[in-house]
């Protein structure tokens, strides 16, 4: 238990750092809000008092200390561009990330377990070899080239998929869903070839190890070892590996947004910094390093309830 | 010695196809990369261009060449950045640990903890465009995998009867780290410094596909991509060069880490 | 399971479009079906006194109006005014307001709203908004006042004659702070909803005082960039898009009609006349002349755009001046010759600093480094983001040279009035004394064909003192679906909606 208050006082210091390494980049980076909302025929006058007014020319440390005190009282402020509150126009950016997401990371759980096991069945065999060989190709794609490529065929060609097609989930729920499928594909491919490597390699190198040629020896059969002793212990370190994937995902996602206009977190970052909007940066930003550092730390401590040599 | 595995060589073969294309790109092209002829403009492949000519009449064979080059020296470059920094830091953190080792592993959880693009996007924002400060920002995004590595490898090796014996034997611990661990951590590193590679080079087309990185007019795969995105109907074959040539490179390069852990 | 879904969805489209076409077209009360709009830039804001996009002023259009409208031809015609009256002296305007002019909430357009709009726009003390961007042409009035219900007076400090193409300045609410989120005006379409980085949607409003538009609903649908919107065009998901390449457009010509027009810009490789080499003049005629105006024109548009070989676009055709064309033919071996008496004949390097999300100017700047090098001079691109092209190069005018297009009102001094000595937005750092002068004469002129004359003299200036290397008024490609008719280009930033309905 002590354990886990340690990591969660790491976690809140790492957070803090991250988000105020953001703030002080963006004091840095020429141009700000204010410029940007005012355009080209303000005088310097004008754009002085807008600054002024949103509190711009305050001093950095002030102004992260209130951005701070917001976020503790759960406000993230309110967005410059847009004149919305932060968390509802993450939020409503976030159905589309968050579903994109979920699908990319449930296409990587039902596809990798499988062909990882078909992989390492028997190694260097021929079904081995065809997977690897694919689970290279999935690796070496640019994402972006395969969206490219998946909405040609699929969209152009094939006429199974509307590009622009995206709609809010409280729309059309089902839309919705069969929309997101072939941009998380697009994001799942790459993760989901590591993936299957990694439990394929790992399920090798149990297989080598001397407790199963022992249980072998003993006349256990294939299956029962497999399934008792091995794929346990070859699922253990994946989890780890899949924690790590989470945060791949949501950078994958920042592309794929870009290549099939998906109106998500990713599109809105990639906008907020040209617009200079920090509040949205920031939060977004948080958002991100919170969501990794938090399932890295419950892999970490889901992997040290699972795994008794690790303490 | 085991026989080298047949994916393997397929991947030598692909990569020192790009790499051969990409090292005569720099002293040598059929045509001017940059010269323009708008009565070429986006023509099929032909005997005079083999890979036919983009919007601006470009002939797209020797924007591919020193595009490979130019994707070539970014990778390499990013890779050197994160794998020297990254290794420098793993090591002496996991050698001597105590504070510095915490909070420097605190620093490195934090970047970690980032997508690399996000961490490359900010600094180019900070920073300006342009091949040095892509070179930069993607170098430091590729430091912390490394130091990651280097250092669980150097917890493990700390713990070994060779190391002991040589802080029982000698007081000079700069040196244990660097003259007698250090190549032993040479497979490691090795098949980290593949791997990273490849995605360097997958990095480098991701944010030229964004706009970032090498300036126009010079060449770039990634650039070159996705210009061609707007005439994938009518001039296909525009994608279709520096579309394969990133593959060739990428795959090359996974078929070839892919046979050395197989050897292992 | 998808294709069937598609097939659904289809026939629930032409079953829509069936009732449509029984009830008939265009009226009150009919449905005149609805729209999509692809574009590739979110709107900036929905308070059109904030906005300063263009792209945002070209569907804000559609939702409010001024006192006077602008139309195709580029008049001005009085709009939620019925008619105003100019004193002699051009320091007065007095505005009689039309009756029966509602906003989209349904209350009544009164005098307050109108003046409360005005001095919002003005930056008068009493309707102060640090965030709106105040209309410089609004310094010249001294005071925005209503003597009754029906009438608006705008008083001049100094005689202004052009005062009257700024009041398409929206009438807005008085006092109603949710313009923001949630815009009322008095347009013939009224705010639906909008959804940051996905959509903004438009319905007819049922009481426009004027001609009411066919369309039911118009739903601008934003991409990241047009390749995104490439699929999308293809499958015909798209009903009209515009500033599209003209190789992208021509893919399309099997179901959309292609309309060529201007953006009405003055696009222009701007040099900073404080830095070095282009202090001097012969080296910046010299640039005039090394850059191929037709290449790049060609390159971009195939030749569609109009070239320009000063500061006005053709689209302000009364002050045009047409004679100044090609007064720097593209002539490299000229242009080195100049260059060497003026002590370049081993050229020069430069930086040419583009915004990045401009792709048609990024597009020009690598035809300009080509053309450059013919004559021996470098020149590099620096590509950064809008925010920094801002702050750096237009208000910091920390640059060498860049390539931009520059828009502007149809007043007709409008778009030259940067070039002033003074001007605080003289981001080239040009100055002339004989440019002051007549450009002072025109603004002070009463007619349209007496400010010719002056405005015709300045561009004969700055053409003359190679200001700019000008290029062209670069060419605006939309595509149409077939069906489709009313598009109608304006010779400024609109994209009129209500003029466009389903034919038959």
């Amino acid at each position: 238990m002590r354990y886990v208050g340690k990591k969660l006082i790491a976690l809140l210091v790492t957070l803090a750092a991250i988000s105020f390494v953001t703030f002080f980049a963006f004091t840095i980076i020429p141009g700000d809000a204010a410029t940007n909302i005012m355009g080209m025929d303000a005088t310097e006058e004008e754009i002085e008092a807008l600054r002024e007014a949103m509190g711009l020319n305050d001093n950095i440390f002030v102004r992260y200390g209130r951005w701070l005190l917001g976020v503790l009282r759960f406000d993230l402020g309110t967005s410059l561009q847009y004149s919305i509150g932060v968390s509802e126009l993450i939020g409503g950016r976030l159905k589309a990330t968050a579903g994109l997401a979920f699908e990319s990371l449930l296409i990587i759980l039902v596809l990798a377990v499988p062909l990882g096991l078909l992989s390492a069945l028997k190694p260097n065999g021929a079904l081995d070899n065809c997977i690897t060989t694919l689970t290279q190709v999935g690796m070496a794609v640019p994402q972006f080239f395969l969206g490219i490529m998946l909405t040609y065929v699929l969209g152009v060609l094939l006429h199974v998929f509307r590009m622009g097609g995206y709609v809010s989930p409280g729309d059309n729920f089902g839309a919705y869903i069969s929309f997101l499928f072939v941009p998380a594909i697009t994001v799942a491919v790459p993760k989901l070839s590591m993936m299957t490597k990694y439990l394929r390699d790992c399920i090798v190198a149990e297989k080598r190890k001397d407790y199963v040629r022992t249980a072998k020896a003993k006349g256990n059969d294939a299956a029962r070892v497999l399934s008792h002793h091995i794929l346990k212990n070859a699922l253990i370190p994946s989890l780890t590996f899949f924690a790590m994937i989470v945060a791949d995902v949501f950078a994958g996602s920042i592309v794929c947004e870009q290549v099939f206009s998906i109106p998500g977190v990713g599109r809105l970052l990639i906008a907020s910094i040209s617009n200079r909007d920090f509040p949205v940066v920031s939060a977004i930003v948080l958002y991100t390093a919170a969501l990794v550092v938090v399932t890295n730390t419950l892999a970490d401590i889901l992997y040290r309830a699972v795994d008794p040599r690790v303490n | 010695m085991k026989k080298r595995p047949a994916s393997e060589i397929v991947g030598i073969v692909m990569v020192s196809f790009v790499v051969v294309l990409a090292i005569v790109g720099l002293f040598w092209t059929p045509y001017d990369v940059n010269a323009m002829d708008y009565t070429l403009k986006n023509s099929a492949p032909s005997f005079s261009h083999p890979f036919g000519t983009d919007n601006f009449g470009r002939d797209i064979l020797s924007r591919v060449m020193q595009g490979a080059s130019s994707s070539f020296v970014i990778a390499t470059l990013t890779v050197a950045i994160g794998a020297v920094v990254g290794t420098v830091i793993g090591a002496l953190t996991g050698y001597f640990g105590g504070a510095a080792d915490a909070v420097l592993m605190r620093v490195n959880d934090a970047l970690a903890a980032f997508p690399g693009v996000l961490i490359a996007l900010v600094i180019i924002a900070v920073m300006g465009n342009g091949r040095t400060n892509l070179i930069i920002a993607l170098g430091i995004a590729f430091i912390p995998s490394f130091v990651r590595v280097v250092r669980g490898e150097m917890l493990v090796q700390k713990e070994l009867d060779y190391v002991k014996n040589l802080k029982l034997m000698r007081a000079g611990s700069l040196r244990t780290v660097f003259i007698d661990i250090l190549p032993n951590l040479s497979t490691v590193l090795r098949s980290s410094i593949l791997i990273g590679f490849q995605n360097a080079v997958l990095s480098e087309a991701g944010m030229s596909y964004l706009g970032l990185g090498v300036t126009p007019p010079d060449p770039s795969l990634g650039r070159m991509l996705s210009e061609a995105q707007s005439y994938m109907i009518f001039a296909p074959w525009y994608a279709i060069a520096p579309g394969v040539m990133i593959l060739m490179l990428t795959l090359g390069l996974g078929f070839v880490s892919h046979g050395r852990e197989e050897k292992r | 399971m998808k294709k069937f879904l598609f097939l659904v969805t289809l026939m629930s489209l032409s079953v829509l479009y069936g009732c449509s076409n029984a009830t008939g077209k265009g009226g009150a009360g009919s449905d005149g079906g609805n729209v999509v709009v692809g574009i590739t830039q979110d709107l900036d804001s929905l308070d059109p006194h904030v906005a300063v996009a263009a792209g945002t002023d070209e569907i804000l259009f559609n939702i409010f109006e001024g006192l006077v409208k602008v139309d195709e031809y580029g008049n001005v015609n009085p709009a939620v005014a019925e008619s105003y009256v100019l004193s002699d002296d051009a320091m007065k305007y007095t505005f009689t307001l039309r009756d029966n002019v509602l906003f989209h909430n349904g209350d009544a357009v009164k005098a307050e709203d109108v003046v409360y709009s005005l001095k919002r726009c003005a930056g008068f003390q009493d309707a102060y908004d640090p965030s709106v961007s105040v209309e410089s042409a609004f310094s010249v009035i001294s005071e925005i006042y209503s003597p009754d219900e029906k009438t608006v007076v705008i008083e001049l400090n100094t005689a202004n004659t052009e005062l009257i193409y700024y009041l398409t300045c929206a009438i807005i609410p008085k006092g109603y702070d949710k313009q923001a989120t949630d815009p009322i005006g008095t347009g013939p379409f009224k705010f639906s909803s909008y959804t940051p980085l996905k959509s903004f949607v438009m319905e007819r409003f049922e009481d426009y005082w004027g001609t009411k538009p066919a369309l039911q609903k118009v739903t601008f649908n934003i991409y990241a960039n047009s390749d995104a919107a490439l699929p999308e065009l293809m499958a015909g998901n798209i009903d009209i898009m515009t500033a599209l390449e003209n190789d992208v457009a021509a893919q399309l010509k099997d179901n959309y009609n292609i309309e060529y027009a201007n953006y009405n810009l003055v696009q222009a490789l701007f040099l900073n006349n404080d830095f070095e080499p282009f202090k001097n003049p012969d080296v910046r005629k010299a640039l005039c002349m090394a850059v191929d105006r037709d290449q790049i024109n060609n390159m971009i548009s195939d030749g569609h755009g109009s070239l320009i070989g000063s500061g006005v676009f053709p689209g302000l055709s009364a002050i045009f001046a047409k004679d100044l064309v090609n007064y720097y033919p593209y002539d490299p071996d000229a242009a080195k010759e100049l260059l060497k008496n003026a002590g370049y004949a081993d050229g020069f390097s430069f930086t040419i600093t583009i915004p990045s999300s401009y792709t048609p100017h990024v597009h020009s700047g690598e035809v300009i480094v080509e053309n450059l090098k013919k004559i021996g001079v470098t020149a590099k691109i620096e590509l950064i983001e809008w925010s920094s092209w801002l702050t750096d190069v237009y208000q910091g005018r920390k640059y060498e040279a860049t390539v931009i297009g520059l828009d502007a009102n149809l007043a007709p001094g409008d778009i030259l009035k940067r070039y002033r000595s003074t001007a605080k937005n003289n981001f080239i750092n040009f100055t002339s004394e004989a440019f002051d002068t007549a450009y002072a004469n025109g603004i002070n002129a009463k007619t349209i064909d007496e400010k010719a004359v002056y405005y015709k003299e300045c561009q004969k200036i700055l053409t003359e003192n190679a200001a700019s290397v000008y290029i062209q008024d670069p060419a605006q490609i939309t595509v149409v679906k077939k069906g489709l008719t009313g598009y109608t280009p304006y010779p400024v930033y609109v994209l009129d909606m209500s003029k466009i309905h389903y034919e038959k």
